[in-house]
This record gives C-alpha cells, structure tokens and sequence, in this order.
C-alpha cells in the first residue's frame, strides 16, 4: 500500500511544505488584513475593465447578458467563473439589464441559482431576479453547445461571458455570440482553448489571469491569499530557474565537475528509480540498496531526455 | 462610392461554396491509391517507435484507451498503428478505459478491425491481452493503479480453453505480473488529458514507462512533459500516425544500398529494419487530404487577409 | 441487405443529415441531432453499468454460488453501502435536499485533495528540473546537432583513464553501447579488458549521449529560458509591473505567448480537419466505394 509515495524524496517534501506554507502564510495574511484599510494587494488585470465595459454595452442596448461557467463540473474554476458572474449579476441587477446563465451541470446550476438570487438580495432588488434566467441546459457537451447558441440567437444577447473549462464546443459559442454582434469576455483555464477564444472574442483572460479576476472582484480573503501565494511559488521556481541555468552554464564553462545525486539512473535508455532515497528507505527498510539491484540490459543510443535539451 | 476590387468580393463569397471546395479538397485524395507524403520523423515519435521495438517478446504492455468515436480521425490510427507494433513484437497487452464508459467497446471495435489483417487472426482475447472494461475516476483509479497493482485490477475474464470466468490474473498475459514496475511499457491513447493524471500518481522517475498518443489537440500540452522525459514516447494527432506508419514502412535509420533512409531519427544511435510485410494504412491515406485541406486553408487566409489590406488602403486613399 | 451493410448506410445518414446544418437549419438535422443525443446518453448509462459497475460492484457484492465454471465466491455486502452514497449525488435535482449531494461531492473533492501533494510534486518538479539548461555551447565541432552520436578524443581519453581501458577500446564500446553476452564477449577479446570496466564504459558513454550541447541548442535554451522567465513574469499579480524593463519584459511575455497560442491553433486545426477526413473516408469510401457500390456490384 501506499507505493506512490516511496520514492518521493525529501527534495520534493520540502518544496511542497514549502509552497503550501506559502498560500496559507498569505491566505492568513489577508484574513488578518480584511478590513483593516491595508489589504493585501493585487494589481487590477486589464481584462477586468473590459468586464464593466461589457455589461455597459449590454445596459445601452437593454439587452441581455449571457453568462456561461464552462462545462466542468463543481470545481475550483466554476467557484471562480461564478464569482465573477455574482460581480457581473451585481451590476446588472442595478442598471435592471436581464442576465442568462447556461449550466451544463447539474451542481453547478443549484450553486449558481443561489449565488445569483443571493446577489440581487443583497442588492435589495428581489423583485428583478427572473428565476428562469439561470437554466440548465443539458449535461452532453454538444447539446449543450446547440442549447447555448440557440439561447444566443433567439435572444440577441449584448454581452457575453464565457469564464470556466471549455472544450471543443469553444468556438461554436465565441462564433455564434459574434454572429449576433456581442461584445465577449472569455477565459478559459483549458490552454488548448485559449487560442480560439482569442481568434473570436473581444478579450480574453488568460489562465492564471481569470483567478485573478475572480480575486479582485470577491476580495474573498482565501482568493485573495492564494493568489499571492502562488505569486511568491512562481518567484521562487523562476529563481530556481535562472539560478540552475546560471549554475550549471558557469559548471560547463569553468570546466567543474559535479555529481549529479536526484536518486535516479539510467536503465534502458529511461531514468529509473534506483531508490536510495532517505524516505524511501524509512517507508520500506527492507528494500535493497541500490547496488544490490541487479541491472537490466541496456538498449542503445536513445536518450533519456526526449526532445529536451 | 467605388466599385469593390475583386480581392474585396472574395470576401463575400458564400460560406457554403467554401464548405463545398472543404468536402471536395478532402474527399478526392481519398480516392487516389498508393499516395505517399515524405514526412520528418520528430523526435517524441521516434523515440515512441524506438522503444516500442525494443520491446522483448512476451512483454506486457498497457493500452489506456480514452478515446470514442468523436476523435475516430485520429485516435483510431494512432490504435491501429499501435496494435501492429506490439503484434510484431509478439508483445501482450492490458486494454482498459479510465476515461468514457464507450471507450473500452470502440477500442474493441479496433481490435476486431486489425485482427482481421493477421493470417493467425491476431490477438487472442486472455492470451494475448486481457480486457478490463472501464474504471471511473481516473485520478483515484491511477493512484490505486500505484498503490497495488492486484487490487485495482482485480477483474474476472472468461478463459476461452474453458468457458470458465476466472481472475485476469491467472491469464497468460498477467500470470508474473504483481506491480506496475513488472509492466514493460504503460500507454495511454487519448482525446483528453489522462496522462497528466496517470504522471502525477505514478511517481517521480515514473516506475513503469509512460508514452501517450494523443489527438493533435491535446499535443501541444503534452510536449512538455515527453521535453522533462516524463513520456518516453509520444505520438502527435495525425502527423503522429503517419510518422509511426513511415517508421513501420521503412524503419528507422534504415540504409538500402547505401542510400539516405526515409525515416531518419536523429537522437537513435542504432537502426531498425522495416516491419515485416508492413503498409502505409489509414494514417498516410488521411495526410493527403490534409494537405489539400490545409493548402487551401492556407490560400484562402492569404486572400481574405489581402482583402482586408487593400480595402484598409482604399480606406485610406478616400 | 446484410447487417454490415445496414449500420453503414444508416451511419452515412446520420452524418449527411448532421452536415446539413451547414447549408441550413433543418428538421432532418433536428432529428438526427435527437437521435444523437439519445443515443449518447442511453450508451452512456448501459455502457457505465456493463464496463464498469457490474464488474466492480454488483458482482462483487452479490458474490457468486459454485457452478461448474469455479468455486464460490463470498458476497461482500457491505459494498450495499455505497449505494446511498452514490444515490446522494441524484438529490441535486431535488430543492429540500439538494444539500446530501454535497457529501459524495465532498468525499470525491477531499480525494483529490489530498492526492494533490503528492501529484504536484510528480508532475511539477520534473518540469522546473528540465527547465533549468545550459546556456552556451559545450561543443563548437559542429554547428547543428549531429546525426547519431560522436565521441570527441578528450572524452574518450577521459573515459578511458577512469576505467583503465585504453581509447581504441572505448571506442569500440561507444559504437554501441547496447551490450549483451556475445558482445560483451566480443568486446573483452579484442580489447583485453574485463567486463566491468567494460559496463562502466558502457555506462559512461550512455551518459553523455544527449548531454551534449551545441550552439544552435544552446540558442534554443536561451530562447527557452527567456520566454519561460518572461511569461512566468507576465504572471505575477502581487505588485504593479512599473519600469521600462519589467513592462518590456512582460509585454514579451504576452507576445510569446500568442506565438504558443498559434502554434496550438494551428494543431487543433489538424485535429478538426482529421476528423472531417474521416467522416469523407466512412461516406465516400467505407459506405458508398466499398459498401453500397461493391455489393451493387457483387
């Protein structure tokens, strides 16, 4: 049982303690900061202005608002995709511009119908909330897809919100929404979706930048200490970087010589365990040591670091 | 007003005529027989084919199939061409799903399909793989998968011998096997993003082999972890079956009467001679129509782009 | 009509009808869109309980009498108690107790919670490991990678002193470090060496293969570190990006990350085009070419 985590190393024990204690040090940080006048801070994204640009454009035209959270299930990105549609839903809901939300799944669309008639009570505007404005389509991607476009088409939406996991039935949407004329907001946390999106849409939050959206508009204090947790990750894997590539650039040219110890070898042209990793051996102290394991028939010239290098 | 120039007016032609030149650019290469399209072998499938061929005889070998039938294009040729390696390999094989409860029955259909090339009638079901249906949540499935290899396997199959149901384990293709390190190779045939699931549980050097085949779409995405030797092999869309397809054909490095071979790969020190009685199939045969396909792509984004320029210009002028 | 040649015609239906929306909104399409989604949904339910559930729990729970096909097997009954758990998730339909779906929610979002240590490490620190390259050239023989692989005389002479082989004979290891007994047999009679010093030469010529680097790579990894740190930067929301450098600097970022961007446009591209390919390949070929037209003509 449990053999996944054999071979794990301290190395990488370390770092991942050390980026968890980093998120909850800054997700502390800004519980402790809520409301004192000193925030943590984070920089407002460009993408955010094209939001109220957006909804803007839709209250001119007094036509609705199309907001659509992905077809993933419950998860971290549709949480997020619905905070910023509670912000979206939140103007709207004053300048009494109509809003639609699609679901393609069934718990996203029960959180959705409470985050949204949630918002237009703290608003104090019940009496706008349409409780046929959030709907749920249908849970297969392209009937989902046909239920959408249908939706756009039949109600000539003025803005569009495509925020959450999209997949093949990304650009079905972006088009249809530019058939009809809408200004459209998209971010998907899908890369592979990215690009199209971009082709079709007026703007479009690249990953990381839709958890910053979502930061900013909630200021929820765990949104918030994440994202700034996970800028202090990302400084420290670009200084491992550039520290490494510098190191090991000045070892080739100064002619030094290092060992490399990662607990690995070459076998068969792959990078094996060899196992003599310290955890390793506290997990399982009856495991032979690396020189009792007999080595295997080496194949030749392949090399172990694929297309790198 | 001035009249609009002709490059202009392309711009206005009817999506449908374009969707016709589509069906025609697509469907008239496949008419043609015998068309062979050189291509460079990249250095992720030619390390997929090199350690497919180093295989020993009787290996076991993984197939995570998580494809259906909406990524036929791709997918389908990436198995097929799989298959025919390991047959040549004299390899078996464990075919499960991790990803779509349709996948198991439409990798099935793929089997049936390239059996029927083989004069022994190919793979036989409990000798020479064993089928293990579909499993849900790919993430607990691939730490289980980790955790103990017997448990998360733990299915029945009818021995042909016999008409008898009995564990896969007592099958001739997983008779030694107790863990993931007894497994030669681990694959994953895929339109979705199930070797990141299958790297992340597997362990870091992974304990068995992992290379994917994956739709063009999902490609991109994973070149870095074949960059990081995550994926000893990898296998990209439909370049990617017709890459395998040319190493099939005329091995790899392989030199006849001293002249340049075909398929050159560059990081491969040895060679390796043609497959036996091997031909280009499905992958070479789509690759035309995707060059018509993308050349007319191609031509039609230049024109409707000089379109645009000349009538910014003309903007201009006026 | 035999039952082949049946599924294909109605399969080339199928896909005419589903084209059809390209030249218009149709009730021929709206059927067979029906149809389609129908189907997906029905093959999905008896595809998730013969591929998956039967196997794993049913069969496992109710156990098995012993039959002349094998001896019996117990009952696990206590796999029943899974059933309530997983019949929770259906109550997200209902209003008043929508609230149970949350708990086989929970338990799935904790699993995975918790796995994500483990799964970060795997995955992540490989990648920053790779990321990390050398930025010049160790080897200036050659401008471009060559083809296979080629043993300079100052690595041989280094080889050689550590395994006390002579250069010729690493040499002769080097031309292929694939090594079995006849080879190794070989390779001790005309080198006169033992056989470890020969598996360790074996051994060091394997590790340089791939460690090498030439200018156009080192190019590369310069090109590589330099888009990675930049798009990393472009990344940071902690702090303003002020100053000429670090808004250039970013601003690269973003430019490089359109190039990725279009390349990945242009993959999926193929991927779309493949599979219309494939549908011209069942209508053109599989239905008409060698169903429809061969049995005609049969």
């Amino acid at each position: 049982m449990g053999e996944q985590y054999y071979d794990t190393g301290w190395i990488s024990i370390l770092l991942v303690l050390l980026f968890s204690a980093f998120v909850l040090f800054n997700i502390r940080r800004a519980i402790a900061s809520k409301g004192s006048g000193k925030e943590v801070y984070i920089r407002r994204i460009a993408g955010l202005n094209a939001i109220e640009e957006a909804i803007g454009r839709a209250t001119e035209m007094g036509r609705p608002v199309l907001m659509v959270p992905g077809i993933g299930g419950l998860n971290a990105i549709s949480m997020q995709a619905l905070n910023i549609f509670g912000h979206v839903t939140k103007t709207a809901a004053r300048f009494a511009t109509p809003i639609r939300l699609c679901c393609a799944d069934a718990a996203v669309y029960t959180v959705a119908q409470e985050i949204i008639s949630e918002t237009y009570q703290r608003e104090g505007l019940s009496e706008r909330f349409d409780q046929d404005s959030v709907r749920f389509i249908s849970d297969r991607q392209f009937a989902f897809a046909t239920g959408v476009s249908g939706t756009i088409h039949r109600e000539k939406v003025a803005a569009a919100f495509f925020l959450g996991e999209f997949f093949a039935e990304s650009l079905i949407f972006a088009e249809t929404a530019n058939s009809v004329g809408a200004i459209q907001v998209a971010g998907s946390t899908q890369n592979t979706q990215t690009p199209f999106f971009i082709a079709a849409c007026d703007y479009v939050l690249i990953s990381d930048e839709f958890y910053a959206a979502s930061a900013y508009l909630s200021r929820q204090p765990v949104l918030v200490g994440s994202l700034v947790g996970q800028d202090w990750i990302k400084m420290t894997v670009m200084g491992m970087i550039l520290f490494g590539s510098l190191a090991s650039t000045f070892e080739v040219v100064s002619g030094l010589k290092t060992q490399e110890r990662d607990g690995t070898q070459l076998v068969d042209g792959e990078r094996k365990s060899i196992s003599d990793t310290w955890f390793y051996h506290q997990l399982k102290p009856d495991a032979p040591k690396p020189e009792e394991i007999p080595q295997r028939e080496p194949a030749d010239g392949v090399t172990e670091e694929g297309g790198g290098a | 007003m001035k009249q609009p120039l002709w490059m202009e007016k392309l711009q206005q032609i009817d999506r449908k005529v374009l969707y016709l030149m589509l069906i025609l650019a697509t469907a008239i290469p496949l008419f043609i027989k015998g068309l062979v399209i050189p291509v460079k072998i990249e250095d992720s499938t030619g390390a997929l084919f090199v350690k497919l061929n180093s295989l020993p005889e009787g290996s076991v070998v993984v197939i995570q199939s998580d494809w259906t039938v909406s990524s036929r294009g791709e997918s389908a040729g990436q198995l097929e061409a799989l298959l025919r390696i390991l047959r040549s390999r004299k390899s078996k094989f464990v075919l499960f799903s991790a990803a779509d409860p349709q996948a198991p029955q439409v990798a099935r259909n793929v089997i049936r399909r390239v059996n029927k090339e083989f004069p022994d009638g190919g793979f036989k079901p409990w000798q020479d793989y064993v089928d293990l249906k579909y499993f849900p949540q790919a993430e607990s499935f691939a730490s289980s998968m980790a955790s103990d290899l017997r448990k998360a396997w733990d299915r029945t199959m009818i021995d042909p011998a016999d008409g008898r149901s009995k564990s896969v384990f007592e099958s001739p293709v997983l008779k030694g096997v107790r863990r993931l390190e007894d497994l030669q190779l681990y694959t994953i045939v895929t339109a979705s993003g199930t070797p990141r699931i299958v790297i992340q549980r597997f362990g870091s050097p992974s304990r068995v082999p992992i290379a994917a085949l994956v739709t063009g779409v999902m490609g991109p995405e994973h070149m870095n972890y074949f960059a990081a030797g995550q994926l000893i092999g990898m296998s990209n869309g439909l370049r990617g079956v017709v890459e395998l397809e040319t190493m099939m054909v005329e091995g790899v490095n392989h030199r006849v009467d001293g002249k340049a071979s075909k398929a050159e790969y560059k990081r491969f020190n040895g060679s390796i001679p043609p497959l036996e009685g091997a031909q280009y199939k499905r992958g070479m045969q789509y690759f035309a129509s995707l060059h018509t396909a993308l050349i007319m792509l191609i031509i039609l984004v230049i024109l409707g782009n000089m379109g645009i320029f000349t009538k910014w210009f003309r903007k201009g002028d006026a | 009509m035999s039952h082949d040649l049946l599924k294909l015609i109605v399969g080339g239906i199928a896909t005419i009808a589903l084209y059809s929306i390209l030249y218009r909104e149709n009730k021929f399409y709206r059927f067979f869109e029906h149809v389609y989604i129908g189907l997906a949904v029905g093959f999905a339910v008896v595809g998730l309980w013969t591929e998956n559930l039967e196997a794993s729990w049913w069969d496992t729970m109710i156990g098995k009498a012993a039959t002349v096909d094998g001896p019996a097997t117990p009952g696990m009954w206590t796999f029943g108690l899974l059933l309530p758990i997983g019949v929770m998730g259906f109550m997200v339909f209902s209003k008043k107790h929508g609230w149970m779906a949350r708990i086989p929610i929970g338990i799935i979002l904790g699993m995975w919670g918790g796995q994500q240590f483990n799964a970060f490490a795997t995955e992540m620190l490989p990648q920053v490991r790779d990321s990390v390259r050398v930025l010049v050239p160790t080897r200036t023989d050659s401008i471009i990678v060559p083809n296979g692989f080629v043993l300079t005389d100052q690595r041989a002479g280094a080889i050689a002193q550590e395994t006390g082989m002579t250069v010729e004979g690493v040499r002769l290891v080097a031309q292929n470090v694939r090594l079995n007994p006849e080879r190794e047999q070989a390779l001790m009679q005309q080198t006169g060496a033992n056989l470890d010093q020969i598996t360790q030469t074996a051994n060091a010529v394997r590790g340089l293969i791939g460690k090498e680097v030439y200018l156009t790579q080192a190019i590369n990894n310069i090109l590589y570190t330099l888009t990675l740190l930049s798009i990393l930067c472009y990344f940071l929301f902690s702090f303003e990006q002020k100053g000429k450098f670090l808004n250039g600097f970013t601003r690269a970022g973003r430019l490089l990350l359109m190039v990725g961007f279009g390349a990945i446009f242009g993959s999926t591209v193929m991927t779309r085009f493949a599979l219309l390919i494939d549908r011209m390949f069942f209508i053109f070929i599989e239905m008409l070419r060698d169903g429809i037209f061969r049995a005609g003509g049969a």
